[in-house]
């Protein structure tokens, strides 16, 4: 599924705080379909690239081209509205309602628009698909989700995100603080979104994990680029040397 | 035939009851509140011969009603995470205005619009300040509450005012079935609520900004409308029970609820809701007003002194707070 064609392209991005020069000239492409390991060290400036993307953020020069459109991201609603939608690190689920209250929170399937009453069974069955689709084990739309896994919750999280039909995804750290086996079991629906031709941005600490489901890496150290690599062709000591010696 | 009808049914029967007891969420919360009121049940009608007596339970029943209508309103801004202390200040305000403008000539139907209309208005004042001003909400509503109080005592000159009427008489001393009418209005809003809390989308949404106001926010809810709307219901929950209140004492009295202005949070809180919101049951809610009403009617009926009920009130609302804190809804 992976192509040559960009569904991304973040062009010189500059962004200081203060006199703390945060990213200095960064340039990332994303492809189509593919998988984009972004590492780095703490402070690397991952997150700052990610927020800017998200319109947390306002770059202080550089452009951002989605479909090789340019745009301008200034608020998160903008970036939702584009197609870009992020995963992130602490699960922004609300723990207190069901998965299937979850996935369609925001954007309920109501009988009318005044009462609001909501069609239960639609969402409970709609919410099933989802999940199916991304080959995600969890039949029971109506179980809360504080009573799911760490891993099943992070599911449930990445299977939002998809529901909205995004163009790509950012996926902040999606296996911290996981077990082992349920780091697999994320790893696997990762490697899913791949065969649904959705790109996304994965962020993680954790190198095995990034050579296991990304096509490439980008490695970010003190607010710059220093390396684009195929996984295929680098390695997991290459990749360290770049995050903490750079060139 | 009949045979088979018998043996067929039966099984479905216990099916259906087992599916409704699968469906009852025995979490700590509602056992324990229904396990203090039986026992605070058992406790009573055993030192007083009167408290287990038909017209006992229908007048504490009667009398738990504005605390009920009031809680639950509540109810609401307590699951997105706020607090109202204000609505026995709105209660009195919107009744002072409606009895006022009746004495003066003010057709009843139009000076009852009007007093809802105030009580939604002071809502929105609560509600924009919380919501729009960040500004907390229980300081808010402390704040509130004394302006709204003392309005009222300008309007009524710190009189109790008087009023008659036959829609104040229906709801005050109406009875159908044998049951106040008043008992059937507090059971009809807790319905409102439950269902709009549980079966519509803006329901869902009140559990989700109390849940978690970020994910409800990146999820394209308007957690400020949502937090708005909140003390706007308690208010107007407040405005409701005013309309029973003076239909049941016969007056508006500008003092009204001055002695347990804490009544109605505690009702909410011993009903099992979370204090960081998010979690609590309606139905908890209306066993803990019946906590409430059993408990001061039991002192009275055994001839507690006043302060000493003061004393056991104030015990029941940090043994409230205790166990929420215990649950996980405490301080950080």
């Amino acid at each position: 599924m992976t192509g040559q064609a960009c569904i991304l392209e973040m062009k010189s991005i500059h962004k200081s705080f203060g006199g703390l020069k945060a990213l200095d000239d960064v340039s990332l492409e994303l492809h189509c379909g593919e998988v984009l390991g972004l590492v780095g060290d703490n402070a690397a400036g991952k997150s700052t690239l990610m927020k800017i993307l998200t319109g947390f953020y306002h770059a202080d020069s550089g452009k951002i081209f989605l479909d090789g459109k340019e745009v301008t991201i200034d608020s998160p609603k903008l970036s939702k509205r584009l197609g870009i939608e992020m995963v992130y690190q602490n699960l922004e689920l609300c723990q207190n309602l069901n998965v299937a209250e979850n996935l369609f929170l925001g954007r309920e399937v109501i009988r009318d628009p005044v009462f609001t009453f909501l069609k239960r069974k639609q969402m409970e069955q709609k919410s099933i698909e989802i999940l199916n689709k991304l080959k995600i084990d969890i039949q029971e739309p109506r179980k809360r989700v504080d009573r799911l896994s760490g891993g099943q919750q992070q599911a449930v999280a990445i299977g939002k995100a998809v529901s909205f039909g995004p163009k790509m995804l950012i996926l902040d750290e999606p296996t911290a603080n996981l077990a082992l086996k349920e780091i697999g079991k994320v790893l696997d629906i990762v490697n899913q979104l791949k065969e649904h031709g959705i790109p996304a941005i994965f962020i993680s600490h954790r190198l095995d994990d990034v050579f296991r489901v990304c096509d490439r890496v980008f490695v970010l150290r003190g607010g710059r680029s220093v390396a684009v690599k195929k996984t295929s062709e680098t390695s997991h000591d290459e990749i360290v040397h770049f995050m903490f010696l750079g060139t | 035939m009949v045979e088979t009808r018998e043996m067929t049914a039966s099984p479905a029967k216990k099916g259906a009851f087992f599916l409704f007891l699968r469906r009852i969420d025995w979490s700590g919360e509602l056992v324990s509140i229904l396990i203090a009121l039986f026992v605070l049940c058992a406790f009573f009608s055993l030192t007083s011969p009167y408290f287990l007596t038909i017209k006992n339970i229908l007048n504490f029943v009667m009398n738990a009603t504005i605390l009920g209508i009031m809680a639950a309103g509540l109810f609401v801004p307590m699951v997105i995470g706020e607090i109202d202390v204000s609505q026995y200040s709105v209660l009195a305000l919107s009744t002072a205005i409606m009895v006022t403008s009746i004495r003066r000539g003010m057709d009843p139907g139009l000076a009852i619009v009007i007093a809802i209309a105030v009580a939604l208005a002071c809502g929105a004042i609560n509600g924009s300040l919380v919501a729009f001003l960040k500004i907390n909400p229980i300081i808010t509503t402390l704040g509130a509450m004394m302006i709204y109080r003392g309005i009222a005592f300008l309007l009524t000159e710190a009189r109790a005012l008087g009023v008659t009427g036959r829609f104040f008489s229906v709801i005050g001393s109406g009875r159908l079935l044998g049951i106040p009418v008043s008992v059937y209005i507090m059971l009809g809003v807790f319905l409102i609520v439950h269902v709009m809390l549980t079966f519509t989308a803006r329901g869902r949404r009140v559990y989700a900004v109390g849940g978690n106001p970020q994910a409800s926010f990146i999820s394209g809810i308007d957690v400020r409308m949502v937090r708005f709307w909140g003390l706007v219901i308690s208010a107007a929950a407040a405005a409701l029970a005013g309309i029973v209140f003076v239909s049941q004492i016969g007056a508006t009295v500008p003092t009204a609820g001055l002695a347990g202005i804490m009544d109605v949070v505690t009702a909410v809180i011993l009903g099992g809701i979370s204090l960081a919101g998010g979690k609590g049951k309606i139905v908890g809610t209306l066993i803990g007003v019946l906590v409430l009403a059993v408990l001061q009617n039991g002192m009275v009926l055994l001839s507690v002194q006043s302060y000493y009920q003061s004393i056991v009130s104030g015990a029941v609302i940090l043994l409230a707070v205790f166990v929420d804190s215990v649950r996980g809804g405490g301080y950080k």
